[in-house]
Protein backbone atom coordinates (compact mmCIF):
# COMPACT_ATOMS: atom_id res chain seq x y z
CA UNK A 1 0.00 0.00 0.00
CA UNK A 2 1.25 2.86 -0.71
CA UNK A 3 1.65 5.40 2.07
CA UNK A 4 1.64 9.36 1.78
CA UNK A 5 4.03 10.49 4.80
CA UNK A 6 7.07 10.45 2.56
CA UNK A 7 5.50 13.52 1.09
CA UNK A 8 6.06 13.44 -2.82
CA UNK A 9 5.62 10.12 -3.58
CA UNK A 10 6.64 10.24 -7.43
CA UNK A 11 4.56 7.53 -10.35
CA UNK A 12 5.92 6.39 -13.53
CA UNK A 13 3.74 6.37 -16.25
CA UNK A 14 4.28 5.55 -19.75
CA UNK A 15 2.84 6.54 -23.20
CA UNK A 16 2.56 3.18 -25.98
CA UNK A 17 5.32 5.67 -28.06
CA UNK A 18 7.61 4.77 -24.99
CA UNK A 19 7.44 8.10 -23.16
CA UNK A 20 8.07 8.38 -19.58
CA UNK A 21 6.34 11.07 -17.13
CA UNK A 22 7.09 11.09 -13.88
CA UNK A 23 4.37 12.88 -11.54
CA UNK A 24 3.64 13.20 -7.99
CA UNK A 25 1.24 10.61 -6.52
CA UNK A 26 -1.81 12.76 -5.73
CA UNK A 27 -1.55 14.47 -9.50
CA UNK A 28 -1.94 10.92 -10.94
CA UNK A 29 -4.64 9.65 -8.31
CA UNK A 30 -7.24 12.50 -9.98
CA UNK A 31 -7.37 9.75 -12.43
CA UNK A 32 -9.77 7.15 -10.93
CA UNK A 33 -8.79 4.16 -12.64
CA UNK A 34 -4.72 5.31 -11.59
CA UNK A 35 -5.76 5.10 -7.95
CA UNK A 36 -7.48 1.46 -8.16
CA UNK A 37 -3.95 0.78 -9.88
CA UNK A 38 -2.16 2.32 -6.87
CA UNK A 39 -4.54 1.34 -3.97
CA UNK A 40 -4.59 -2.51 -5.63
CA UNK A 41 -0.80 -2.20 -5.55
CA UNK A 42 -0.40 -2.47 -9.05
CA UNK A 43 1.82 0.55 -9.67
CA UNK A 44 5.35 -0.46 -8.25
CA UNK A 45 7.07 -0.26 -11.82
CA UNK A 46 5.93 2.59 -14.43
CA UNK A 47 2.35 2.25 -15.32
CA UNK A 48 1.45 1.34 -19.25
CA UNK A 49 -1.26 3.57 -20.37
CA UNK A 50 -2.48 2.24 -22.98
CA UNK A 51 -4.39 4.39 -26.05
CA UNK A 52 -3.14 7.43 -24.89
CA UNK A 53 0.31 9.29 -26.94
CA UNK A 54 2.54 10.82 -25.06
CA UNK A 55 0.86 14.14 -26.77
CA UNK A 56 -2.20 13.78 -25.22
CA UNK A 57 -1.10 12.38 -21.65
CA UNK A 58 1.14 15.26 -21.42
CA UNK A 59 -1.70 17.61 -21.90
CA UNK A 60 -3.64 15.71 -19.14
CA UNK A 61 -1.06 15.22 -16.55
CA UNK A 62 -1.09 18.95 -17.27
CA UNK A 63 -4.82 18.94 -16.36
CA UNK A 64 -4.00 16.97 -13.34
CA UNK A 65 -1.79 19.11 -12.10
CA UNK A 66 -3.49 21.77 -12.08
CA UNK A 67 -6.60 20.25 -10.91
CA UNK A 68 -4.77 18.59 -7.95
CA UNK A 69 -6.03 19.89 -4.73
CA UNK A 70 -3.12 22.19 -3.06
CA UNK A 71 -1.66 21.30 0.22
CA UNK A 72 1.35 22.80 0.48
CA UNK A 73 3.15 21.56 -2.49
CA UNK A 74 4.77 22.96 -5.17
CA UNK A 75 1.35 25.62 -5.75
CA UNK A 76 1.19 26.72 -2.26
CA UNK A 77 3.58 29.77 -2.90
CA UNK A 78 1.23 31.31 -5.45
CA UNK A 79 -1.92 30.14 -3.80
CA UNK A 80 -1.54 30.96 0.16
CA UNK A 81 -3.00 34.10 -0.21
CA UNK A 82 -5.48 33.89 -2.56
CA UNK A 83 -9.17 33.32 -1.48
CA UNK A 84 -10.95 30.18 -2.79
CA UNK A 85 -13.79 31.79 -4.82
CA UNK A 86 -10.77 33.65 -6.59
CA UNK A 87 -8.93 30.39 -7.12
CA UNK A 88 -12.16 28.90 -8.66
CA UNK A 89 -12.40 31.46 -10.75
CA UNK A 90 -8.90 31.38 -12.01
CA UNK A 91 -9.58 27.67 -12.60
CA UNK A 92 -12.77 28.09 -14.67
CA UNK A 93 -10.67 30.61 -16.48
CA UNK A 94 -7.86 28.04 -16.72
CA UNK A 95 -9.86 25.12 -18.60
CA UNK A 96 -11.00 27.78 -20.84
CA UNK A 97 -8.30 28.22 -22.41
CA UNK A 98 -7.31 24.50 -21.58
CA UNK A 99 -9.89 23.17 -24.08
CA UNK A 100 -9.13 25.76 -26.94
CA UNK A 101 -7.90 22.83 -28.99
CA UNK A 102 -8.73 21.40 -32.39
CA UNK A 103 -11.25 18.64 -32.75
CA UNK A 104 -9.08 15.69 -33.06
CA UNK A 105 -7.03 16.94 -30.19
CA UNK A 106 -10.53 17.73 -27.92
CA UNK A 107 -11.66 13.95 -28.93
CA UNK A 108 -8.38 12.82 -27.88
CA UNK A 109 -8.37 14.34 -24.44
CA UNK A 110 -12.35 12.92 -24.34
CA UNK A 111 -10.77 9.31 -24.78
CA UNK A 112 -8.47 9.86 -22.44
CA UNK A 113 -10.36 11.42 -20.22
CA UNK A 114 -12.92 8.43 -19.94
CA UNK A 115 -10.50 5.60 -19.67
CA UNK A 116 -8.37 7.06 -16.93
CA UNK A 117 -11.54 8.09 -15.33
CA UNK A 118 -10.92 11.76 -14.44
CA UNK A 119 -14.10 13.60 -13.79
CA UNK A 120 -13.49 17.14 -14.49
CA UNK A 121 -12.00 16.56 -17.56
CA UNK A 122 -14.58 14.95 -18.76
CA UNK A 123 -17.32 16.94 -17.97
CA UNK A 124 -15.16 19.88 -19.26
CA UNK A 125 -14.72 18.23 -22.47
CA UNK A 126 -18.06 16.72 -23.15
CA UNK A 127 -19.46 20.18 -22.31
CA UNK A 128 -17.55 21.79 -24.95
CA UNK A 129 -18.82 19.20 -27.20
CA UNK A 130 -22.49 19.58 -26.58
CA UNK A 131 -22.30 22.72 -26.67
CA UNK A 132 -22.43 22.23 -30.39
CA UNK A 133 -24.57 19.65 -30.95
CA UNK A 134 -27.14 20.56 -28.77
CA UNK A 135 -28.75 23.40 -30.96
CA UNK A 136 -27.55 22.32 -34.91
CA UNK A 137 -30.23 19.89 -36.68
CA UNK A 138 -28.97 16.20 -37.85
CA UNK A 139 -27.03 17.50 -40.63
CA UNK A 140 -24.76 19.90 -38.79
CA UNK A 141 -24.55 17.72 -36.15
CA UNK A 142 -22.87 14.84 -38.67
CA UNK A 143 -20.99 16.84 -40.67
CA UNK A 144 -19.42 18.44 -37.31
CA UNK A 145 -18.34 14.91 -35.78
CA UNK A 146 -17.81 13.87 -39.50
CA UNK A 147 -20.40 11.12 -38.71
CA UNK A 148 -21.52 9.30 -41.58
CA UNK A 149 -25.31 8.60 -42.04
CA UNK A 150 -25.30 4.93 -42.39
CA UNK A 151 -29.14 4.42 -42.00
CA UNK A 152 -31.27 3.92 -45.23
CA UNK A 153 -34.15 6.37 -45.39
CA UNK A 154 -36.80 4.39 -44.60
CA UNK A 155 -34.85 3.47 -41.27
CA UNK A 156 -34.00 6.49 -40.14
CA UNK A 157 -37.99 7.55 -40.38
CA UNK A 158 -38.80 4.56 -38.55
CA UNK A 159 -36.55 5.83 -35.42
CA UNK A 160 -37.63 8.90 -36.17
CA UNK A 161 -41.15 8.14 -35.25
CA UNK A 162 -39.98 6.30 -32.09
CA UNK A 163 -39.42 9.56 -30.53
CA UNK A 164 -41.43 12.14 -32.71
CA UNK A 165 -41.80 14.24 -29.52
CA UNK A 166 -38.01 15.06 -30.27
CA UNK A 167 -38.57 16.73 -33.61
CA UNK A 168 -41.49 18.50 -32.80
CA UNK B 1 -15.08 10.97 -34.22
CA UNK B 2 -15.37 7.53 -35.74
CA UNK B 3 -12.31 6.30 -33.45
CA UNK B 4 -13.99 7.37 -30.43
CA UNK B 5 -14.85 4.36 -28.50
CA UNK B 6 -18.83 3.58 -27.37
CA UNK B 7 -18.22 4.37 -23.51
CA UNK B 8 -16.36 7.46 -24.21
CA UNK B 9 -19.24 8.63 -26.59
CA UNK B 10 -21.59 7.25 -23.88
CA UNK B 11 -19.69 9.57 -21.49
CA UNK B 12 -20.66 13.23 -23.95
CA UNK B 13 -24.19 12.37 -24.86
CA UNK B 14 -25.23 11.91 -21.32
CA UNK B 15 -24.37 15.58 -20.96
CA UNK B 16 -27.39 15.90 -23.60
CA UNK B 17 -31.07 16.76 -22.41
CA UNK B 18 -33.51 14.02 -23.46
CA UNK B 19 -34.64 15.73 -26.41
CA UNK B 20 -31.58 15.91 -27.75
CA UNK B 21 -30.61 12.73 -26.65
CA UNK B 22 -33.56 11.11 -28.36
CA UNK B 23 -32.59 13.46 -31.54
CA UNK B 24 -29.00 11.78 -31.50
CA UNK B 25 -30.35 8.17 -32.06
CA UNK B 26 -30.80 9.37 -35.35
CA UNK B 27 -27.61 10.09 -36.55
CA UNK B 28 -26.42 7.03 -37.21
CA UNK B 29 -26.45 3.57 -36.39
CA UNK B 30 -23.30 3.63 -33.82
CA UNK B 31 -25.10 6.39 -31.94
CA UNK B 32 -28.04 4.88 -31.68
CA UNK B 33 -26.12 1.74 -30.16
CA UNK B 34 -24.42 3.51 -27.86
CA UNK B 35 -27.84 5.52 -26.70
CA UNK B 36 -29.91 2.33 -26.19
CA UNK B 37 -27.04 0.11 -25.06
CA UNK B 38 -25.83 2.46 -22.33
CA UNK B 39 -29.65 2.82 -21.42
CA UNK B 40 -29.35 6.95 -21.75
CA UNK B 41 -32.51 7.69 -22.39
CA UNK B 42 -34.57 6.97 -19.51
CA UNK B 43 -37.87 5.49 -21.69
CA UNK B 44 -39.98 4.93 -18.38
CA UNK B 45 -39.83 9.12 -18.45
CA UNK B 46 -40.30 9.75 -22.19
CA UNK B 47 -43.47 11.30 -23.23
CA UNK B 48 -46.43 8.09 -24.35
CA UNK B 49 -49.51 8.56 -26.49
CA UNK B 50 -52.61 9.29 -24.39
CA UNK B 51 -54.03 7.22 -22.93
CA UNK B 52 -57.02 9.08 -20.13
CA UNK B 53 -57.91 12.14 -19.06
CA UNK B 54 -58.12 13.01 -15.50
CA UNK B 55 -60.99 15.46 -14.85
CA UNK B 56 -62.95 16.95 -11.74
CA UNK B 57 -66.79 17.82 -11.65
CA UNK B 58 -66.81 20.18 -9.18
CA UNK B 59 -68.46 18.04 -6.90
CA UNK B 60 -67.31 16.92 -3.85
CA UNK B 61 -66.04 13.67 -5.19
CA UNK B 62 -62.62 11.71 -6.39
CA UNK B 63 -61.57 13.07 -9.72
CA UNK B 64 -62.59 11.01 -12.94
CA UNK B 65 -61.45 9.08 -15.47
CA UNK B 66 -61.75 9.75 -19.16
CA UNK B 67 -60.89 6.71 -21.05
CA UNK B 68 -61.38 4.00 -23.62
CA UNK B 69 -62.45 0.79 -21.83
CA UNK B 70 -59.77 -1.28 -21.73
CA UNK B 71 -58.97 -4.16 -18.65
CA UNK B 72 -54.81 -3.62 -18.27
CA UNK B 73 -54.67 0.24 -17.28
CA UNK B 74 -53.17 0.82 -14.24
CA UNK B 75 -54.20 4.11 -13.56
CA UNK B 76 -56.61 4.59 -10.85
CA UNK B 77 -58.16 8.05 -9.94
CA UNK B 78 -58.21 6.91 -6.11
CA UNK B 79 -55.73 7.62 -4.39
CA UNK B 80 -55.22 5.48 -1.16
CA UNK B 81 -51.72 5.24 -1.82
CA UNK B 82 -51.02 9.07 -0.86
CA UNK B 83 -48.90 8.96 2.13
CA UNK B 84 -50.91 11.18 4.04
CA UNK B 85 -52.79 10.71 7.59
CA UNK B 86 -56.42 11.32 5.84
CA UNK B 87 -60.01 10.05 6.14
CA UNK B 88 -60.72 7.30 3.90
CA UNK B 89 -63.91 9.76 2.76
CA UNK B 90 -61.26 13.14 2.09
CA UNK B 91 -61.45 14.08 -1.47
CA UNK B 92 -58.68 14.69 -3.37
CA UNK B 93 -58.71 17.40 -5.67
CA UNK B 94 -55.84 18.55 -8.14
CA UNK B 95 -54.84 21.98 -7.60
CA UNK B 96 -52.81 21.50 -11.48
CA UNK B 97 -51.41 19.06 -13.55
CA UNK B 98 -48.69 19.25 -16.09
CA UNK B 99 -47.29 15.90 -18.05
CA UNK B 100 -48.88 13.08 -16.19
CA UNK B 101 -48.20 14.89 -12.63
CA UNK B 102 -50.57 15.86 -10.70
CA UNK B 103 -50.52 18.94 -7.71
CA UNK B 104 -52.52 18.20 -4.52
CA UNK B 105 -52.42 20.65 -1.66
CA UNK B 106 -49.39 19.69 -0.11
CA UNK B 107 -48.01 16.61 -2.73
CA UNK B 108 -47.10 15.35 -6.31
CA UNK B 109 -48.50 12.34 -7.70
CA UNK B 110 -48.23 10.25 -10.64
CA UNK B 111 -51.14 8.48 -10.94
CA UNK B 112 -49.56 6.46 -13.72
CA UNK B 113 -46.82 4.77 -10.92
CA UNK B 114 -49.07 5.55 -7.58
CA UNK B 115 -45.89 7.22 -6.65
CA UNK B 116 -47.04 10.37 -4.28
CA UNK B 117 -43.85 12.73 -3.29
CA UNK B 118 -44.81 14.64 0.04
CA UNK B 119 -43.56 18.09 0.84
CA UNK B 120 -41.89 19.78 3.44
CA UNK B 121 -43.61 22.53 4.66
CA UNK B 122 -43.50 25.80 2.42
CA UNK B 123 -41.61 28.88 4.34
CA UNK B 124 -44.15 31.15 4.74
CA UNK B 125 -44.29 34.25 2.23
CA UNK B 126 -43.17 36.79 5.06
CA UNK B 127 -39.82 36.35 6.60
CA UNK B 128 -41.17 38.42 9.79
CA UNK B 129 -42.04 36.00 12.33
CA UNK B 130 -45.42 36.62 13.96
CA UNK B 131 -46.62 38.59 11.01
CA UNK B 132 -50.55 39.46 11.36
CA UNK B 133 -51.09 40.31 7.49
CA UNK B 134 -48.75 38.15 5.33
CA UNK B 135 -50.50 34.91 7.05
CA UNK B 136 -53.30 35.69 4.90
CA UNK B 137 -51.74 36.03 1.76
CA UNK B 138 -52.63 33.10 -0.55
CA UNK B 139 -50.08 31.24 -2.78
CA UNK B 140 -51.49 29.36 -6.15
CA UNK B 141 -49.93 26.75 -6.65
CA UNK B 142 -48.74 25.64 -9.55
CA UNK B 143 -46.54 22.30 -11.24
CA UNK B 144 -43.79 22.63 -13.84
CA UNK B 145 -42.55 19.56 -16.12
CA UNK B 146 -41.45 18.76 -19.52
CA UNK B 147 -39.84 15.25 -19.11
CA UNK B 148 -38.37 15.64 -23.05
CA UNK B 149 -35.90 18.64 -20.77
CA UNK B 150 -35.51 16.91 -17.68
CA UNK B 151 -36.38 14.75 -15.31
CA UNK B 152 -37.01 16.90 -12.18
CA UNK B 153 -40.23 18.64 -11.77
CA UNK B 154 -40.86 21.88 -10.04
CA UNK B 155 -43.55 23.76 -7.97
CA UNK B 156 -43.82 27.50 -8.41
CA UNK B 157 -46.09 29.47 -5.97
CA UNK B 158 -47.52 32.89 -7.48
CA UNK B 159 -48.71 34.92 -4.44
CA UNK B 160 -52.26 36.23 -4.62
CA UNK B 161 -52.40 40.21 -3.98
CA UNK B 162 -55.44 41.16 -1.82
CA UNK B 163 -56.97 44.37 -2.49
CA UNK B 164 -56.75 45.75 0.94
CA UNK B 165 -53.04 44.82 1.14
CA UNK B 166 -50.36 47.62 1.79
CA UNK B 167 -47.67 48.46 -0.70
CA UNK B 168 -44.99 46.27 -0.24
CA UNK B 169 -45.89 44.14 2.12
CA UNK B 170 -45.32 41.30 0.10
CA UNK B 171 -41.54 41.25 0.95
CA UNK B 172 -41.32 43.93 3.31
CA UNK B 173 -42.94 44.19 6.64
CA UNK B 174 -44.75 46.59 8.60
CA UNK B 175 -44.17 49.29 5.53
CA UNK B 176 -47.05 51.52 7.11
CA UNK B 177 -50.23 51.97 5.25
CA UNK B 178 -50.11 52.67 1.56
CA UNK B 179 -51.91 53.71 -1.48
CA UNK B 180 -54.69 50.82 -2.03
CA UNK B 181 -52.83 47.74 -4.20
CA UNK B 182 -54.79 47.85 -6.91
CA UNK B 183 -53.53 51.31 -8.08
CA UNK B 184 -50.57 50.11 -8.58
CA UNK B 185 -48.73 48.20 -11.69
CA UNK B 186 -49.28 44.84 -11.08
CA UNK B 187 -47.14 42.77 -9.88
CA UNK B 188 -46.50 45.26 -7.14
CA UNK B 189 -42.87 45.50 -6.29
CA UNK B 190 -41.22 43.74 -4.72
CA UNK B 191 -43.20 40.53 -5.76
CA UNK B 192 -41.46 37.22 -4.55
CA UNK B 193 -42.40 33.90 -6.62
CA UNK B 194 -41.00 30.85 -4.57
CA UNK B 195 -40.06 28.46 -7.21
CA UNK B 196 -39.45 24.86 -4.88
CA UNK B 197 -37.54 22.10 -7.47
CA UNK B 198 -35.91 18.68 -7.19
CA UNK B 199 -33.15 20.13 -8.60
CA UNK B 200 -30.16 21.33 -6.13
CA UNK B 201 -29.12 24.27 -7.58
CA UNK B 202 -32.92 25.76 -8.14
CA UNK B 203 -35.32 27.98 -6.28
CA UNK B 204 -35.08 27.58 -2.26
CA UNK B 205 -32.94 25.30 -1.10
CA UNK B 206 -35.26 24.20 1.72
CA UNK B 207 -37.45 21.89 -0.90
CA UNK B 208 -34.91 19.98 -2.79
CA UNK B 209 -35.76 16.49 -2.94
CA UNK B 210 -34.30 13.73 -4.78
CA UNK B 211 -35.56 10.71 -3.70
CA UNK B 212 -38.20 9.73 -5.78
CA UNK B 213 -39.09 10.58 -9.38
CA UNK B 214 -42.00 10.23 -10.99
CA UNK B 215 -42.30 8.52 -14.20
CA UNK B 216 -44.69 7.45 -17.14
CA UNK B 217 -46.06 10.69 -17.49
CA UNK B 218 -49.93 10.02 -18.54
CA UNK B 219 -51.93 13.75 -19.92
CA UNK B 220 -50.54 16.14 -22.27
Amino acid sequence: MATREAGKKMIMLKSPDGMEFEVEEAVAMESQTIRKMIEDDCADTAILIPNINSKILSRVIEYCNKHVPTTGATGAAASDTVAPAALAEDLKIWDAEFIKVNRATRFDLIQAASYLNIKGLLDLTSQTTIDTISDNSLEEIRSFLSTKNDYLPEEEQTIRRENQWAFQ
Amino acid sequence: MDKLCADALADILRHLPPRNLAASRCVCTAWRAVVDGHRLLRADLLPLSLDAVIFTTGDPSDPLLFCRPTTGRSIITRFDYIDADMEPWYVWSPLDCCNGLLLFDDHVVNPATRQSVRFPTYPPPCAVPGCPSCKDIERNQYLVYDPTVSSHYGVVLIPHIPRELSIGHITKHACGHGADILAMEWPPSPFIIDVFSQKPDAGRKSHTREKEKPREPLLT
